[in-house]
């Protein structure tokens, strides 16, 4: 009876695939009790003001370099939200011991991980749709531009679940990740054009740059499948090691380590 | 229910084995109480039978299957109510049930209705921060209860209740049994194991000294003795102690009562406690961690 540490394997796959398959109710009760405790805890109230605060930023900034500020902020607040939030979350919830009475019932971490991850890309869109819609209307390619938020939200939470599994204060989590969020943010030194590279390109987050901007500079077929697809490709790995961590740091600190 | 044979576990890191070659078995509608003093392993052994610690040796089977390979669909037939009532502190109570019984797939009972188990319905809209300890206790129980579990695990159910709860839980559980419910009760509390258990388990030191009903435990435990406090003529209290069953036969019992001014009559019945001490050794209050 080992405990199982590799972290993406074909079980590992499966049970991915497996969550849009079945237990829909499952994961949507989830999302639906998350999105209460954050409102609860006033992320919604927080957001609301941080969106009306970009929205003044934006009407303050020159039009010629509107488009840009709008990209600079869909990509550096509200699609990296999650990555800050969940740390916070998972101290409090870690702190009031609430996972032993959650994992009681047949909820497991994998839902935990997703409901928690899925419902924070509702806020990041949201507040996303707000800033753009508000400033520039309904453009042509507002969802691929959403697309590229939800998943760069997505990408950026699993980030903040394998971070904050490890950690034991809230402090400990700001920081540890704020060392995760420099690292994640390279790319943006090519987008500001201080230093070029193509080098980038190996960052997911340049894919996350590539979508959210194609609202306003649409991207060329090849780009979009390599931005998609790097973009995807990273969430299953991050959800894999997130998981990992989850398991060894968390669960392990419950029970004995094994996989429910 | 639960069989378990041999069972050993070792924490990761320790070298040392703390549950050492238990076996026991629980019948369904039956009230098991896991008793012994903090440390001993009851817990422990709780977190083996409902799937938190897997790495064990041995054979645990309950409900019917090895709980070592049992998947989540496990938890929608266990209750478990933890000693430490945890919930999300900035939801109601009403809002904390809601929450956890969306997470089942079987039928499950409406929230005011397990709050009216516990005795809360009154308190249902008020923030669990404002709750008191007993409260969180009786809210604890309640969300163990809403999905029908028909195996309950409950650690120190009355804990930090006053004696009108406590009673009032005994009583439910009582009713949990009538229903034909499985509980199993880790506490170090004697006197409910006393009232309400079937069977009871000795845990010390990672072992299980003894298991047996908590009547047959005390008779076999010795005699209940019989004091007799007395008056002599001169105004000297003394008292005497014979075995229940000599009383008739004693000499000295039928010159009290011929010579002597009685007092008082008084038997002592060992409580389980006691008994708990003389077979381990060990108080059971002693080793609070």
């Amino acid at each position: 009876m080992k405990q199982n540490n590799r972290w993406i394997d074909m079980g590992l796959l499966s049970r991915f695939a497996s969550i849009g398959a079945c237990q829909w109710s499952l994961l949507r009760n989830g999302i639906w009790n998350e999105i209460r405790i954050q409102f609860r805890h006033g992320f919604y109230y927080a957001y609301a003001l941080v969106s009306a605060l970009y929205l003044i930023i934006l009407q303050l900034v020159p039009i010629e370099y509107r488009e840009s500020a709008n990209v600079f902020i869909t990509f550096t607040d509200p699609s990296v939200l999650g990555f800050f939030f969940i740390g916070g979350l998972i101290m409090i919830e870690k702190g009031q011991h609430l996972l032993d009475p959650l994992f009681m019932t047949p909820y497991s971490p994998e839902y935990y991980i997703w409901s928690k991850v899925l419902s924070l890309s509702v806020l990041s869109v949201l507040s996303s749709s707000i800033i753009h819609l508000f400033t520039f209307g309904f453009t042509a390619h507002f969802i691929t531009f959403l697309c590229g938020v939800w998943l760069t939200s997505i990408m950026f939470t699993l980030l903040g679940v394998g971070v904050a599994a490890k950690c034991t204060t809230v402090n400990e989590f700001f920081s540890v990740s704020s060392l995760y969020g420099a690292i994640s943010m390279v790319p943006l030194l090519g987008w500001l054009n201080l230093w070029e590279s193509p080098i980038y390109l190996l960052w997911p987050t340049q894919a996350s740059l590539l979508i959210i901007q194609s609202v306003f500079e649409p991207l060329h077929i090849m780009e979009g499948a390599y931005a998609f697809l790097y973009l995807t490709v990273a969430s299953i790995l991050l959800f894999g090691w997130a998981r990992h961590r989850f398991y060894r740091y968390m669960i392990s600190i419950q029970g004995g380590g094994k996989r429910l | 229910m639960i069989e378990v044979h041999e069972l050993f576990y070792t924490y990761p890191g320790s070298k040392q084995p703390l549950l050492q070659d238990m076996n026991f078995q629980i019948g369904t509608g039956e009230i098991f109480g896991l008793l012994g003093p903090s440390g001993a392993g009851k817990s422990t052994t709780q977190k083996v039978l409902i799937g938190m610690l897997k790495d064990y040796t041995g054979s645990v089977k309950v409900l019917g299957g090895e709980i070592a390979s049992s998947n989540r669909t496990f938890y929608e037939k266990i209750g478990v109510a933890f000693e430490f009532p945890n919930f999300y502190m900035r939801l109601t109570a009403r809002e904390n049930l809601q929450m956890f019984r969306s997470l089942y797939s079987v039928p499950t009972v409406e929230v005011n209705e397990a709050l009216r188990w516990v005795s809360l319905e009154d308190y249902a809209d008020r923030k669990v921060q404002d709750y008191s300890k007993g409260m969180k206790m009786r809210l604890n129980l309640a969300r163990s209860l809403m999905h029908h579990p028909p195996l309950l695990f409950l650690d120190e159910p009355t804990s930090g209740l006053d004696p009108t709860n406590a009673a009032h839980i005994k009583q439910l559980m009582i009713k949990l049994k009538e229903e034909g419910r499985t509980i199993v009760l880790t506490t170090h509390n004697m006197a409910l194991a006393e009232q309400l258990c079937d069977r009871v388990a000795f845990v010390v030191d990672g072992k299980i000294r003894l298991i047996d009903t908590p009547a047959r435990l005390m008779k076999e435990a010795g005699q209940t003795q019989v004091e007799v406090k007395y008056a002599h003529k001169d105004g000297r209290v003394e008292a005497l102690h014979i075995p229940i069953h000599e009383l008739s036969q004693n000499r000295q019992f039928h010159s009290i009562m011929n010579s002597q001014e009685l007092l008082s009559i008084h038997s002592h019945e060992m409580s389980l406690e006691q008994l708990f001490i003389r077979v381990t050794g060990r108080a059971l209050h002693e080793a609070e961690q």
